[in-house]
């Protein structure tokens, strides 16, 4: 028997995962789960469409991607596209920051098993191969675990279980759209000396409940752009997480959900190195819920002024470890394990301060990035040898200096 | 107690709710009977309330118990606490709190407000005026966590400071590299966690203390830690390993039984314990040092609650209900939790009469049955309402998948598999019946 309760079964499914997709062979999202600070849903999406238009991957494949330019987001975040079933198909990421080359569309698994030639020239023979054939065989084993639910497997990818499934998404995301206000909400605001505007409505006519949310009038991408989907797919999380239907979030979800994002907008042409995904997905992300949460206040007396809040994301990658840090205005997620000498390490009054010293002999590679807000850089900041950072890679030497002071 | 009293030894399973109690007499073999055996819902009966109630029986019975062995998991109740309330930090100057800043979304180890800042140049009379407002702050302050390295701050002056406290009557945990923020915070941890360790040995002691005077003698407790029972006046474990006991124990009784994992499916959680080992534990308050074997939890939890949501749809909680007062089985809850879904199977159960007694209350029963209906008939369903036989249809579909997802093979295939916990019967119908406190006895009759 079908139900809503399934969805425990696919996130049970995905537990190996933290961003992931179930989908059938028409690209109809069956579910999703993003646990990642980087969202990726429309990502996953939309290289699964590149991935069966020129691989056609069938049951026991698995074809990779990281390419920015083309589905992709950065070049460490591998896209796996696996088949199930002939309409069944997981598709995930996971970081590996050795990786700074681009992946084509590349079948790295056929038929259940490895191709050989693809595994010598992307794995075997980098410097640091150890830790490729670790990563890589790492997500070969979450197909394997995933492929002993055959029975699970059959019944999904039957039609029969799918328009069911559609249907009652379909009857939960009304239900939860309903709970909230309809209306419209517009906000412009100047970045990076460029103005966006949003305009986000939620409304039903002639029975049909949609979310529109739409950014004409914005003249921001020149050369700080990214692809669609990288917005798309944190705009999406936004929304499922103000309505509360992430649990089910599918296909006729998505069919409700109408992002206008025309060209030259927050998105243009995808940049090679995918260096302002985070910064965009994130701001994008802030505006989306204050528009949100202004649409459900009773009364413009209660209208919030909108103030963009500093975030940071931190990649550093040392021979021996691979950090991802993150700081918002709500936590810090920041490991600082045996790299840095601790100067000053200090937490009051929810003001956050660290002074470090790094200490190895040999060098790591350190990648910011984030959004930056001209209201909170007194309370926010991050500073590499004295000098404010924000957007930049940095390649850290013994006696380096990363400190920065953050409130949340 | 005369000296005609049999002397006996007592096993506890002190868990995060229920604790079971049993005691056997001296010699031990592996034929020896309980002479007291029984389960207890710690909710409803505090620790030293049930002690009390054994030490009363016991004297009945005219037994006296040398040794306390204890399987424990009762610090549990304490993840979700913030801890150090009572715990004073000695930090340098610029490392105030400085364990927070790897995650800010963690449990507090230690009141802010209790930190202590030494500059190189410190005098004792800066400790005496900060120790006239930490009093103000919390009088009963009683633990100090000296974070400070010999390498800035001479040792012999580290010492003034340790004497100072000691003065004071503090119990001091020293960590001696505070720039190790995981050993930081297992010093702190220590620390936090002192006062609901001696809770347990004073309980244990002053229920079970014989003779008067100079005569006085009382039980002598080991807790299990790592790969044996250890001695609590040893100094051969730290408070925060016994965060790990039961878990300890399990990886114990798997390595045992020489099978691949083993499945624990009791009253307070429901997980698969594997022989693979981690060295960092992700604590609730952050990373700290500790080897354990890796568990992988099962997403339902027996205190998991069925609701309605706001769409009049069932769902499963989030995060489980609290312990207190804990599900319908156990006679005064009011919300519909995973466990109280299989009541039957619990009041058919020999092993839970005494744990659940409310239970052959006949109203009790109703009243269970009627929550479930509530649910049923209250439910907004596209296709059919979802009965309490289809949940249980659907849990324990739910449960087998979890299980060979993560076992990698069906959970059947029970030569690759050792279960334990009192509600392996429900999930696997061969499992043989587990009792906390028989393999405390067999370890101890085989030793």
């Amino acid at each position: 028997m079908s139900s809503h309760l399934d969805s425990h079964k696919f996130l049970s499914l995905l537990s190996p995962f933290k961003n992931a997709s179930i989908m059938n062979s028409k690209g109809e999202l069956i579910y999703s789960k993003d646990a990642d600070s980087f969202k990726t849903t429309t990502s996953r999406i939309v290289l699964f469409q590149i991935a069966k238009k020129y691989l056609s991957p069938k049951p026991g494949d698995i074809i990779i991607s990281n390419d920015p330019e083309n589905g992709g987001t950065q070049l460490n975040r591998i896209f796996f596209i696996c088949c199930l079933h002939i309409n069944l198909f997981v598709v995930w990421d996971a970081e590996l920051n050795e990786v700074q080359f681009k992946i084509p569309l590349t079948p790295l698994v056929e038929n259940n098993k490895k191709n050989e030639m693809i595994w010598q020239a992307l794995i075997e023979s980098q410097p640091a191969a150890e830790k490729f054939r670790n990563f890589f065989e790492k997500q070969i084993q979450k197909m394997n675990q995933m492929q002993v639910f055959k029975k699970f497997i059959t019944s999904v990818a039957a039609e029969s279980f799918q328009k069911t499934w559609f249907k009652l998404t379909k009857s939960i995301f009304e239900d939860h759209f309903s709970l909230k206000s309809y209306g419209q909400h517009q906000l412009s605001i100047e970045y990076r000396s460029q103005s966006i505007k949003i305009n986000a409505e939620a409304d039903e006519k002639q029975n049909v409940k949609a979310f529109k949310l739409d950014f004409s009038g914005t003249s921001m991408a020149q050369n700080f752009s990214c692809a669609s989907h990288v917005v798309e797919s944190g705009l999406i999380i936004e929304i499922s997480k103000f309505y509360h239907f992430e649990k089910c979030l599918s296909q006729p979800i998505l069919d409700h959900l109408k992002l206008v994002l025309p060209p030259r907008s927050v998105v243009s042409k995808s940049i090679a190195t995918g260096e302002y995904n985070f910064e965009l997905q994130k701001l994008t992300r802030q505006m989306m819920k204050h528009c949100l949460n202004q649409m459900n206040i009773q009364g413009k007396k209660t209208e919030k002024k909108f103030n963009i809040y500093s975030t940071a994301y931190l990649s550093l990658n040392s021979e021996h470890l691979q950090f991802s840090n993150f700081l918002s205005n709500s936590r810090i997620d920041f490991l600082i394990g045996d790299l840095f000498d601790k100067k000053i390490l200090h937490h009051s009054e929810r003001e956050y301060k660290a002074v470090l010293k790094y200490r190895l002999d040999k060098t790591s590679q350190l990648n910011l990035y984030g959004v930056k807000s001209e209201t909170d850089s007194e309370i926010r900041w991050i500073k590499i040898n004295g000098e404010i950072a924000h957007h930049a890679q940095f390649i850290l030497k013994k006696n380096d200096e990363l400190s920065f002071e953050w409130k949340i | 107690m005369t000296n005609a009293s049999t002397q006996a030894l007592l096993a506890i399973y002190l868990g995060e709710t229920y604790a079971e109690i049993e005691v056997r007499s001296l010699p031990l073999n592996k034929k020896s009977k309980a002479l007291f055996k029984k389960n207890y819902f710690l909710p409803q009966s505090s620790l030293k309330t049930t002690l009390n109630q054994v030490q009363k029986k016991l004297t009945e019975l005219n037994v006296q118990i040398t040794d306390s062995y204890v399987v424990c998991r009762y610090l549990e109740r304490l993840k979700t606490f913030r801890l150090g309330g009572s715990v004073v930090q000695v930090v340098h100057r610029g490392f105030e709190n400085s364990y927070v800043v790897e995650n800010t979304s963690r449990v507090s180890l230690a009141a802010s407000a209790l930190v202590i800042s030494v500059a190189d140049d410190f005098s004792t009379e800066f400790f005496t005026t900060e120790m006239i407002r930490i009093k103000k702050i919390n009088p009963d302050a009683n633990k100090v966590v000296i974070e400070l390295d010999s390498e800035l701050i001479p040792t012999v002056d580290i010492q003034k400071i340790k004497d100072f406290f000691i003065e004071l009557g503090f119990k001091i945990f020293a960590c001696d590299k505070p720039q190790d923020l995981l050993q930081v915070r297992k010093t702190l941890l220590n620390a936090g966690s002192e006062g609901t360790k001696e809770e347990i040995i004073s309980e244990l002691k002053e229920n079970f203390k014989y003779g008067d005077g100079e005569n006085e003698t009382c039980t002598k407790v080991h807790f299990w830690i790592k790969d044996q029972f250890q001695f609590n006046d040893s100094n051969s474990f730290e408070n925060f390993d016994l965060y790990f006991s039961s878990q300890d124990f399990l990886s114990y009784l798997l390595k045992q039984s020489k099978k691949n994992n083993l499945i624990h499916f009791d009253l307070e959680n429901w997980m698969i314990l594997n022989s693979e080992q981690k060295n960092i534990w992700d604590s609730p308050w952050g990373l700290i040092h500790r080897n354990y074997n890796v568990i992988t939890p099962i997403a339902l939890h027996p205190l998991t609650e069925i609701l309605i949501d706001e769409t009049s749809r069932l769902q499963f909680s989030k995060t489980p209900a609290s312990s207190e007062p804990g599900p319908m089985i156990a006679g005064r809850g009011v919300k519909s939790l995973l466990i109280d879904l299989f009541w039957s199977d619990i009041h058919s159960d020999p092993q839970f009469k005494t744990l659940f007694p409310q239970l052959e209350n006949c109203l009790l029963q109703t009243k269970i049955e009627s929550q479930f209906k509530v649910l049923e008939k209250g439910q907004r369903s596209e296709s059919k309402e979802l009965t309490k036989a289809d949940l249980i249809e659907f849990v324990n579909e739910l449960i087998d998948f979890e299980l060979e997802l993560k076992l990698g093979h069906p959970a059947s295939e029970i030569e690759k598999t050792i279960w334990t916990g009192h509600l392996s019967g429900l999930i696997n119908k061969k499992s043989v019946p587990f009792s906390w406190t028989d393999s405390i006895y067999q370890y101890l009759s085989g030793k």
